[in-house]
């Protein structure tokens, strides 16, 4: 292949004809593999065919605006037809360049027809990466030396990107066939609207291998040029904006490194894991010439196994070896001369600039793993749901359940599965240079148990459990090998014959570590820079660091250098009442729990937040009734910072199987449970007993919510005792004890494990949960959905309770304004989606933060559908107030509770009993500040 | 002749003779001033008042007191409860790692090192209880649920954490298992430091069994090294809360395994009663000092 060839033709330009017409979608297509081996004898040919954006044939009214520069602006949901001429029987990857129209989007989500049909499944949803820049390659600095992690902004014009399988298990971008003649395609925006700049039909190629490839240059001949060194960090559109510069500070040989100050120094690590994400560098060739690749890396996150990458220089990949860059597991950083057996890989660059593409990529050999322990997996699942179908998860030891003549095919399906995991196996030690490691450690294990099984026929039903956790733990494996983490410090670019100077040596490492030790001493570790500044206020925050990190950067970026005001952000464990005791508070204390503005703002502790002329303003970024909890007569301690609430999953594939469908009510809900049951699966609904002061009485699971969706309020209406041992009251109490008694659902459980088995189909759990699910349930991706809570039968209500955290300010601060500033600030929809952004692209989406700003909770990237039952379930949640006194409140709940459970008093006994010590606590208090 | 000599010396005690030794006990002096005296005289005063924390302390008497005993519902079970555990444990695991380290001495110096290490790991290993929540866990795949499930013993997953009658005898185990480390190390280097020379004086002396060698020499040798680990042991014991509290909660249900430290800081720190919460550790203070002033007596008798 030409890799000089940078000529596209412009083969037709075709005939724009808009006319209002509705794609019509006809019966469901097959899978892509299946779409794939049905026509494999054709092969690639011809050149690339491409059309602009505004050159459509066919769209329906309001789908498109036609821009200037001949792109359209395709509304969300609307489809646009392009008119193709393939000269020849071919296959084609389709190449979209598109720009989002809101920054706030990760991907967008497109399908795709060929002729009016979706070619196989898959296209019917494409993911499409937005791509992402540091705000500046020039990084801040601040007053100490330190560089600030750059802002991450959407990067501006087109981006260029392929129809591909964004769960990574076909490496190469999807292949369509199209015959000669005359075709559309048409182009769906899903969701969101999007911009499309061009639509290219890209002959599909086989690359040559490199031998082919290399025989078209001339090896000996010899260039004079300086090797160009890139650093990692400074790049240019990464497909997510979770790839942020980062620092590693105890290593000298990472460039550029400093003793005394922090560098941001690499990119990736478990941040850059996920197949389909790029990295790209621009860079200039002094000559024309054949050049090799230097790799500074570290991939010690993946233990004991390799991590893949696909090399593109500019958006080409020059020959085959180049899509399966094995980067072996290291402990520390190390250079890696692109190439094989001592023989670098030599690409061939015309003198000018070229951009360095590297993606993340199974290889072929992990995406072969990946789809053999698929298939085993869901081969085991249905196996285990048929064994617990006839024992229950926990059989009785001593019976004889028969289960290799009850299950047809049994034994038959256990050898086969257990031949395959062994075969499989072997394939991953051989693979990994013949020694073990974790993944096929826990193959081995779940072969061990099987044999077992097959041996035992008659006692099989005593491994049901064991066979359970290994199960799981395959299961996350099926996810955690996808995972290809790579830390890149820089890549080196130079001339064939020329030797990289890696200047590391045993003692500089030494001298670098003396170094950094001897400046220790005297770095100061307080994050502020001017202490005696007048406008310095002082933080307290019991965030993690990682998020600490995150606010400090975000606060010195955005925060000081548009007020002025300096902050000294300090992680302490210290409660404020340590403070407090002491006399040395901050004038900002940020993740208060529940029970704290309330009861440390009586005590006058806390500013009152409303005297700020712009409070109400501010309330409006969030739900109506989220400053309840923290408003006592009449005052406000505290704005809201986090709101969690509970919704329903359900496992549609398994509801569907029970012909089930979503219960609305909690009777409903009940039915099902039953049903469940019968099948000896269960359902799920939370109950947490909480520690003291940590939170309020919303977050105890179900409680709460029955009360409110029944209209009543845990407090009287002057708030001086509770109200939650009047009859109407105990009779809440009561059906949600005898959800437990009666129904038998479990008291606790491992919810987000179970769901994802199948033994919890249905549950009750806060939203947040769908995060692990995404993140870590591959195997059940799109099997499951988010539904509202049941309703009250009575009422119909679907409120539910809240639970978060908020921010408030101390009473004795002496800058009140530039603490409200900041409050503002910290609760403002921009700065809580970048920090979100933040803190996922360090911890995944599980970091998302759940935020109490309705704008920002928007802002972040979900699933259309997804975000429509949050969203609506978000304003049918009801607050709870607080009252000095009230974690009695939650403890009486959680005595009472307990003693019903445990069968130790009815219901009415001990709600009466517990309430009437929460009423002592709560009268006490209230006398205690009634003159306040 | 020795204990005249003794006495002639503090006869003549004399500030010109004394004041090194005195210059080098004041930084001490001054450190547990500070941190030890101070706060105890601090707490004795405002447990007479209502200090809430935020608000200057007034003075009310012997309010506290009277609430404590009198009208508190809690207090009297937390008290049960820090006696109970106290009673328990304290005796137990002293006397547990006392027999342990007599045995343990025996064995050649590698492997009693080993094992040494082995018996004080769980000390050194600050927070290493959460491992019981998992065994204890009452969820059906909780480890001895789980157990107890599959061998046919249960029906149903207890709830072991969170029904009175077990959480107790928990909290017992997980509190031996953890605090017997010191007082371990503390006894068997007791044992080291005794003398050859004494047991094969002994020998001659007519000892026939290793019972008399145990009674007459080596308890009476090291009766300072008990006492240390036996106050150790029993006010680690009156001070329990953070294993307690992580298994349990808090409050724990019906407050049955609560102590009296746990009880103080949410008093204190929850419920912001500073006065009430200073009223409570005087009182534990002095069951404290009570306690220990009946140890040194047994273990006067036990040694001599």
């Amino acid at each position: 292949m030409d890799i000089k060839r940078k000529v596209q033709f412009i083969l037709s330009a075709l005939v724009a004809v808009c006319i209002a017409a509705q794609v019509g979608v006809t019966a469901a297509p097959a899978n892509y593999s299946e779409y794939k081996s049905g026509s494999t004898s054709v092969t690639s040919a011809g050149d690339d065919l491409k059309v602009k954006g505004s050159d459509f044939s066919l769209c329906n009214d309001s789908a498109v605006t036609t821009e200037n520069d001949g792109s359209i602006t395709l509304n969300a949901d609307k489809t646009v037809e392009y008119k193709f001429n393939v000269p020849s029987d071919s296959v084609y990857n389709i190449y979209l360049s598109y720009a989002a129209l809101t920054d706030n989007k990760s991907e967008l989500n497109i399908g795709i027809m060929l002729d009016g049909k979706y070619p196989f499944e898959e296209a019917q949803s494409l993911s499409f990466p937005t791509a992402w820049n540091n705000e500046t390659n020039d990084f801040e600095v601040d007053k100490k030396g330190n560089q600030l992690s750059p802002k991450q902004v959407m990067a501006e014009g087109y981006f260029t990107y392929p129809a591909y399988d964004d769960t990574g298990v076909e490496i190469k971008p999807y292949e369509f066939f199209l015959s000669a003649g005359t075709h559309t395609v048409s182009i769906m925006a899903i969701g969101d609207g999007v911009k499309l700049g061009e639509v290219k039909l890209s002959p599909a190629e086989n690359e040559p291998s490199y031998k082919e490839y290399i025989k078209n240059y001339d090896t000996d001949s010899k260039i004079d040029a300086k090797p160009v060194v890139l650093q990692a960090e400074e790049s240019v559109n990464k497909t997510s904006f979770a790839l942020i510069p980062k620092s590693d500070t105890l290593n000298y040989a990472v460039m550029p490194s400093n003793p005394k100050s922090i560098m941001l120094n690499y990119m990736g690590g478990t941040s850059w894991q996920t197949s389909g994400e790029q990295i790209s560098w621009t860079f200039n060739a002094e000559k024309d010439g054949l050049y090799k690749f230097v790799f500074h890396y570290k991939q010690s996150d993946s233990i004991n196994r390799a991590s893949y990458r696909h090399l593109m220089i500019d958006e080409k990949t020059p020959f085959s070896e180049a899509r399966n860059l094995k980067f072996d597991y290291t402990t520390g950083w190390q250079t890696y001369e692109l190439g094989e057996d001592d023989e670098p890989y030599l690409v061939w660059l015309t003198k000018g600039e070229h951009t360095l593409t590297l993606e993340a990529t199974l290889g072929s050999n992990t995406s072969d793993y990946y789809k053999r322990l698929g298939e085993i997996c869901e081969s085991l699942n249905s196996v285990y749901l048929n064994i617990i179908k006839i024992t229950g998860t926990s059989p009785d030891i001593n019976r004889d359940y028969d289960l290799f003549i009850q299950i047809p095919d049994l034994e038959e399906t256990l050898t086969d599965n257990r031949n395959a995991l062994k075969k499989l196996s072997d394939d991953i030690v051989a693979d990994n240079g013949g020694s073990t490691n974790e993944l096929s450690a826990a193959l081995d294990k779940m072969i061990l148990i099987i044999d077992k099984m097959i041996k035992a026929p008659y006692g099989a039903h005593q491994y049901v459990s064991t066979f359970y956790s290994n199960y799981s733990s395959i299961s996350t494996w099926l996810q955690d090998m996808k995972n290809m983490p790579l830390a890149l410090d820089y890549v080196a670019v130079m001339p064939a014959e020329s030797d990289f100077d890696d200047d590391s040596s045993f003692f500089k490492g030494i001298k670098y570590r003396v170094l950094r030790l001897l400046a220790s001493f005297s770095s100061d570790y307080d994050t502020s820079d001017a202490e005696s500044h007048d406008k310095t206020i002082t933080v307290w925050t019991a965030l993690g660091r990682d998020q600490a990190n995150a606010i400090d950067t975000m606060i010195k970026q955005d925060f000081t250098a548009k007020t002025g005001i300096n902050v000294n952000l300090k992680i302490v464990s210290a409660t404020l009442i340590n403070g407090l005791l002491s006399d040395n508070v901050p004038d900002v204390m940020l993740d208060m729990t529940r029970p704290q503005p309330v009861n440390y703002g009586v005590r006058n502790a806390l500013y009152d937040l409303r005297e700020f002329e712009d409070y109400d303003e501010v309330m409006e970024r969030f739900q109506d009734g989220a400053d309840i909890p923290y408003t006592y007569k009449g005052k406000t301690y505290a704005i809201p910072t986090t709101q969690l609430f509970n919704v329903m999953f359900y496992r549609t594939d398994i509801l569907e199987k029970l012909n089930l469908s979503v219960p609305q009510t909690w009777s409903e809900f009940m039915d099902a449970s039953v049903s469940i049951q019968r099948s000896n699966m269960e359902v799920y609904i939370p109950y947490a007993s909480v520690l003291a002061a940590s939170a309020g009485i919303g977050s105890t699971g179900l409680y709460p919510t029955l009360m409110l969706q029944k209209g009543l309020s845990f407090y009287n209406d002057d708030c001086t005792a509770t109200a939650i041992s009047t009859p109407k009251s105990i009779s809440v109490f009561n059906n949600l004890i005898k959800m437990y008694t009666d129904y038998k659902i479990q008291k606790s459980a491992d919810f987000y494990n179970r769901f994802r088995m199948g033994i919890m189909p249905l549950g009750i759990a806060p939203y947040s949960t769908y995060f692990n699910f995404v993140q870590m349930a591959p195997e059940i991706q799109g099997k499951y959905s988010m539904a509202l809570v049941p309703a009250d039968n009575q009422t119909g209500s679907r409120a539910v309770s809240v639970d978060g955290g908020a921010c408030a300010i101390i009473k004795k601060t002496k800058k009140p304004d530039a603490a409200w500033e900041f409050l503002k600030w910290y609760t403002s929809a921009d700065v809580v989606v970048e920090y979100s952004r933040r803190v996922e692209s360090i911890q995944g989406l599980v970091g998302r933060i759940q935020t109490s700003n309705i704008e920002a909770l928007n802002k972040m990237d979900w699933a259309e559908d997804q975000l429509a039952i949050i969203n609506e379930q978000w304003k049918l949640a009801k607050e709870i107030p607080e009252v000095p006194g009230s974690y009695y409140l939650l403890r009486a709940v959680d005595q009472a509770y307990w003693s019903v459970i445990n069968g130790k008093q009815n219901s009415k006994d001990a709600i009466a009993y517990w309430s009437a010590s929460a009423d002592a606590e709560i009268e006490r208090k209230y006398l205690e500040f009634a003159d306040n | 002749m020795k204990q005249k000599s003794l006495k002639q010396r503090s006869r003549k005690w004399s500030f010109a003779e004394q004041w090194p030794m005195i210059l080098m006990v004041i930084p001490f002096m001054l450190v547990f001033l500070v941190m030890i005296v101070i706060p105890i005289i601090a707490s004795i005063v405002l447990s007479f008042t209502n200090f809430d924390a935020i608000q200057f302390p007034k003075f009310v008497g012997l309010d506290n007191y009277m609430r404590m005993f009198v009208s508190d519902d809690v207090f009297p079970i937390v008290f049960k409860n820090t006696l109970v555990i106290a009673v328990v444990v304290g005796p137990i695991g002293f006397l547990m790692s006392f027999v342990l380290a007599w045995f343990v001495n025996e064995f050649s110096t590698g492997l009693r090192t080993a094992l040494s290490f082995m018996f004080y790991a769980p000390s050194l290993v600050g927070n290493a209880y959460f491992i019981w929540q998992i065994l204890f866990s009452g969820d059906a795949y909780g480890y001895i649920n789980n157990l107890l499930l599959s061998i046919g013993v249960i029906t149903e997953p207890i709830q072991w954490l969170k029904e009175p009658q077990y959480i107790l005898g928990i909290v017992i185990i997980v509190q031996i298992w953890q605090s017997m480390g010191v007082s371990f190390l503390s006894s068997i280097s007791g044992l080291q430091n005794i003398s050859r020379d004494i047991y094969e004086a002994g020998a001659i002396d007519g000892i026939r069994s290793r019972w008399q060698e145990l009674r007459y020499i080596t308890l009476p040798s090291m009766s300072n090294m008990l006492l240390f680990s036996a106050v150790m042991q029993i006010s680690g014991a009156f001070s329990v809360s953070a294993v307690a509290q992580a298994l349990a909660g808090y409050p724990s249900v019906e407050y049955s395994v609560d102590t009296i430290v746990s009880y103080m800081t949410d008093v204190g720190e929850t419920r912001f009663e500073m006065g009430y919460a200073s009223a409570i550790s005087v009182v534990l203070l002095l069951m404290m000092v009570a306690f220990r002033a009946i140890v040194g007596k047994l273990l006067k008798v036990v040694t001599k």
